[in-house]
């Protein structure tokens, strides 16, 4: 029997994974750019706060001791991978319906 | 009498009765609540009838009622002691009879009543040749073919207000560059003066132009024509066969054409700077994106900005964009915004050629492709130095705690990572889950009743 805090451990624990390695370094200046170009986008078609919260974002990134493990953003992206994993690994979905290859 | 009247349209009251405000305690219905067109109806006959003659039908200088003695319901007699109004086989009396009955038994209700007619009676003889009208009235318009029975009133007013000028032509005038006077005026009809009903007859076209280029002083002008003919020709679809024939003629008659030189043209001539791009979000499906899970996204993105910036400026020399027709590209353009509703940005070409560029440098750098789709714009490419990095943005830790919203927005709804990437890690997850599940008490605990 597991209670509730360990397993709220164990899951974060691979959340943390998940991120870290999603999350390199490498990837997290494209984050940035990518991140600065929708800021610009908002900035653009007339979304001020949005286009500040992207550039936070994108400025979260693109430090060079970023820690991925506490950016709202990258949190979010990976659970959401891991509950579409999930629904793919339970057969609700289907894997090409996810998968981002062509 | 009638401003100070009202009138009760209550069934025991009769057909309309005008009485006194106030006297008739079953009146619902106030003079002012009337429409107009009611009103109308009411006042026609109260204003028909204040002439004590009008009661009479046409030809009867004296009531038939009042001369047998029997039963005067009304000043001057009325209109349903003869056999045709009880029997109505004819529309001309029925119109009367039914507004006799309507002031009869609005006005003279009292006198009609002391008198001891009935009521009833008046009331349905006068639905009865209201009835005998409109019935009259359907079984005639039915008669009719469709197309010669009157509108009703609601459509006739509205395609009155709708009706456009079609019958009013402004003749189209031949839209020719030349200032020389080949084409004086519009092309009219040599025999009637009128403008050929559809486009220009070929042969009055090609009369015009050989009758100004034969004389040798008006060669020039018959020069002059055949920029012109062109646009006649796309003016009015009638011409141009004139117009192809003309042009065919002149050089025969030693005519020149005058054309200014030709504008430089797609293949080996000078390119023609690029002087709009558009730039749409990076929240598109690619070939590429995301291969592991990480941000490899922009470069799909630019090539779709790319695709959408060569289809609309024809910036490169030899570029396949320059064989793209205007409907082609038109049609591409429109393929691109319904594949992606997104909203489209107008951007710097510059911007736009710096983004492809970069994102194809980051496709070298991860060994990727870009989409199969973009191939043929590839190799323009290839000289094309990347976008200079915009500056760092400014930190600020309370939007960064909001970033998760960003999620939300139409333009990030694609933004995940592959789920393929973390499928190890959601297999783990789930494994623990089933087996956390497995070792629950309430799993363990037996069905069964618990021995005592």
């Amino acid at each position: 029997m597991v209670s509730d805090q360990i397993k709220a451990e164990r899951q974060e624990a691979i959340l943390t994974r998940v991120i870290e390695r999603e999350f390199a370094p490498e990837s997290g200046g494209r984050w940035a750019r990518r991140l600065a170009e929708m800021a610009w986008i908002f900035d653009t078609t007339g979304r001020p706060e949005q286009a500040a919260i992207a550039s936070a974002a994108a400025a979260a990134f693109a430090e060079s001791d970023a820690a991925p493990l506490r950016h709202p953003l990258a949190r979010v992206l990976a659970q959401r991978a891991l509950e579409l994993a999930g629904e793919v690994a339970a057969g609700r979905l289907r894997a090409a319906d996810v998968s981002r290859k062509p | 009498m009638i401003a100070n009247s009202q009138i009760c349209y209550h069934p025991s009251c009769g057909v309309a009765r005008l009485s006194s405000i106030g006297r008739c305690e079953r009146a619902s219905t106030t003079w002012r609540s009337v429409t107009t067109p009611r009103r109308r109806h009411l006042a026609d006959p109260l204003t028909r009838f204040a002439r004590t003659e009008n009661l009479y039908p046409r030809g009867v200088t004296m009531p038939a009622r009042l001369r047998g003695g029997r039963r005067p319901p009304a000043r001057g007699g009325d209109r349903l002691g003869g056999s045709e109004a009880l029997q109505p086989s004819t529309r001309s009396p029925c119109p009367g009879i039914g507004d006799f009955t309507l002031f009869v038994t609005g006005i003279f209700r009292e006198r009609v009543e002391a008198y001891r007619a009935s009521i009833g009676y008046y009331i349905t003889q006068g639905k009865r040749a209201y009835h005998f009208v409109w019935e009259h009235d359907r079984r005639q318009l039915a008669r009719l073919p469709p197309t010669r029975r009157p509108l009703p009133e609601a459509r006739r007013r509205i395609r009155h207000a709708t009706r456009a000028p079609s019958t009013l032509h402004s003749p189209r005038v031949l839209h020719r560059p030349s200032p020389a006077p080949v084409l004086p005026a519009p092309l009219l009809d040599d025999r009637s003066g009128r403008r050929p009903r559809s486009g220009i007859a070929a042969g009055a076209f090609s009369r015009r132009l050989s009758t100004n280029g034969s004389a040798p002083t008006q060669n020039t002008h018959g020069a002059d024509a055949l920029p012109g003919a062109e646009p006649a020709r796309r003016s009015a679809p009638g011409a141009a066969s004139a117009a192809r024939q003309t042009a065919g003629a002149l050089p025969s008659r030693s005519v020149v054409s005058r054309r200014p030189p030709a504008a430089a043209g797609p293949r080996g001539a000078a390119p023609r700077p690029a002087r709009r791009a558009r730039v749409s979000s990076p929240a598109s499906t690619g070939a590429d994106r995301a291969r592991r899970g990480s941000c490899s996204r922009a470069p799909t993105a630019a090539a779709r900005s790319a695709r959408s910036f060569s289809t609309t400026s024809s910036a490169s020399p030899r570029s396949p964009a320059a064989d793209i027709t205007k409907r082609r590209l038109e049609a591409e353009l429109a393929s691109l915004r319904a594949a992606q509703k997104l909203p489209w940005v107008e951007a710097d070409p510059a911007r736009a050629v710096g983004l492809v560029a970069e994102s194809l440098q980051i496709h070298r750098e991860r060994g990727t492709a870009p989409p199969s789709a973009f191939g043929r714009w590839q190799s323009f490419f290839t000289e094309i130095a990347a976008l200079e990095p915009p500056p760092a943005p400014v930190a600020n830790a309370d939007m960064l705690a909001r970033s998760d919203e960003l999620l939300g927005l139409p333009e990030l709804g694609g933004w995940f990572l592959d789920p393929e990437t973390v499928q190890s890690d959601a297999l783990e997850i789930s494994r623990r889950r089933a087996r956390a599940a497995s070792w629950s008490p309430t799993r363990s605990r037996p069905s069964g009743r618990r021995p005592s």
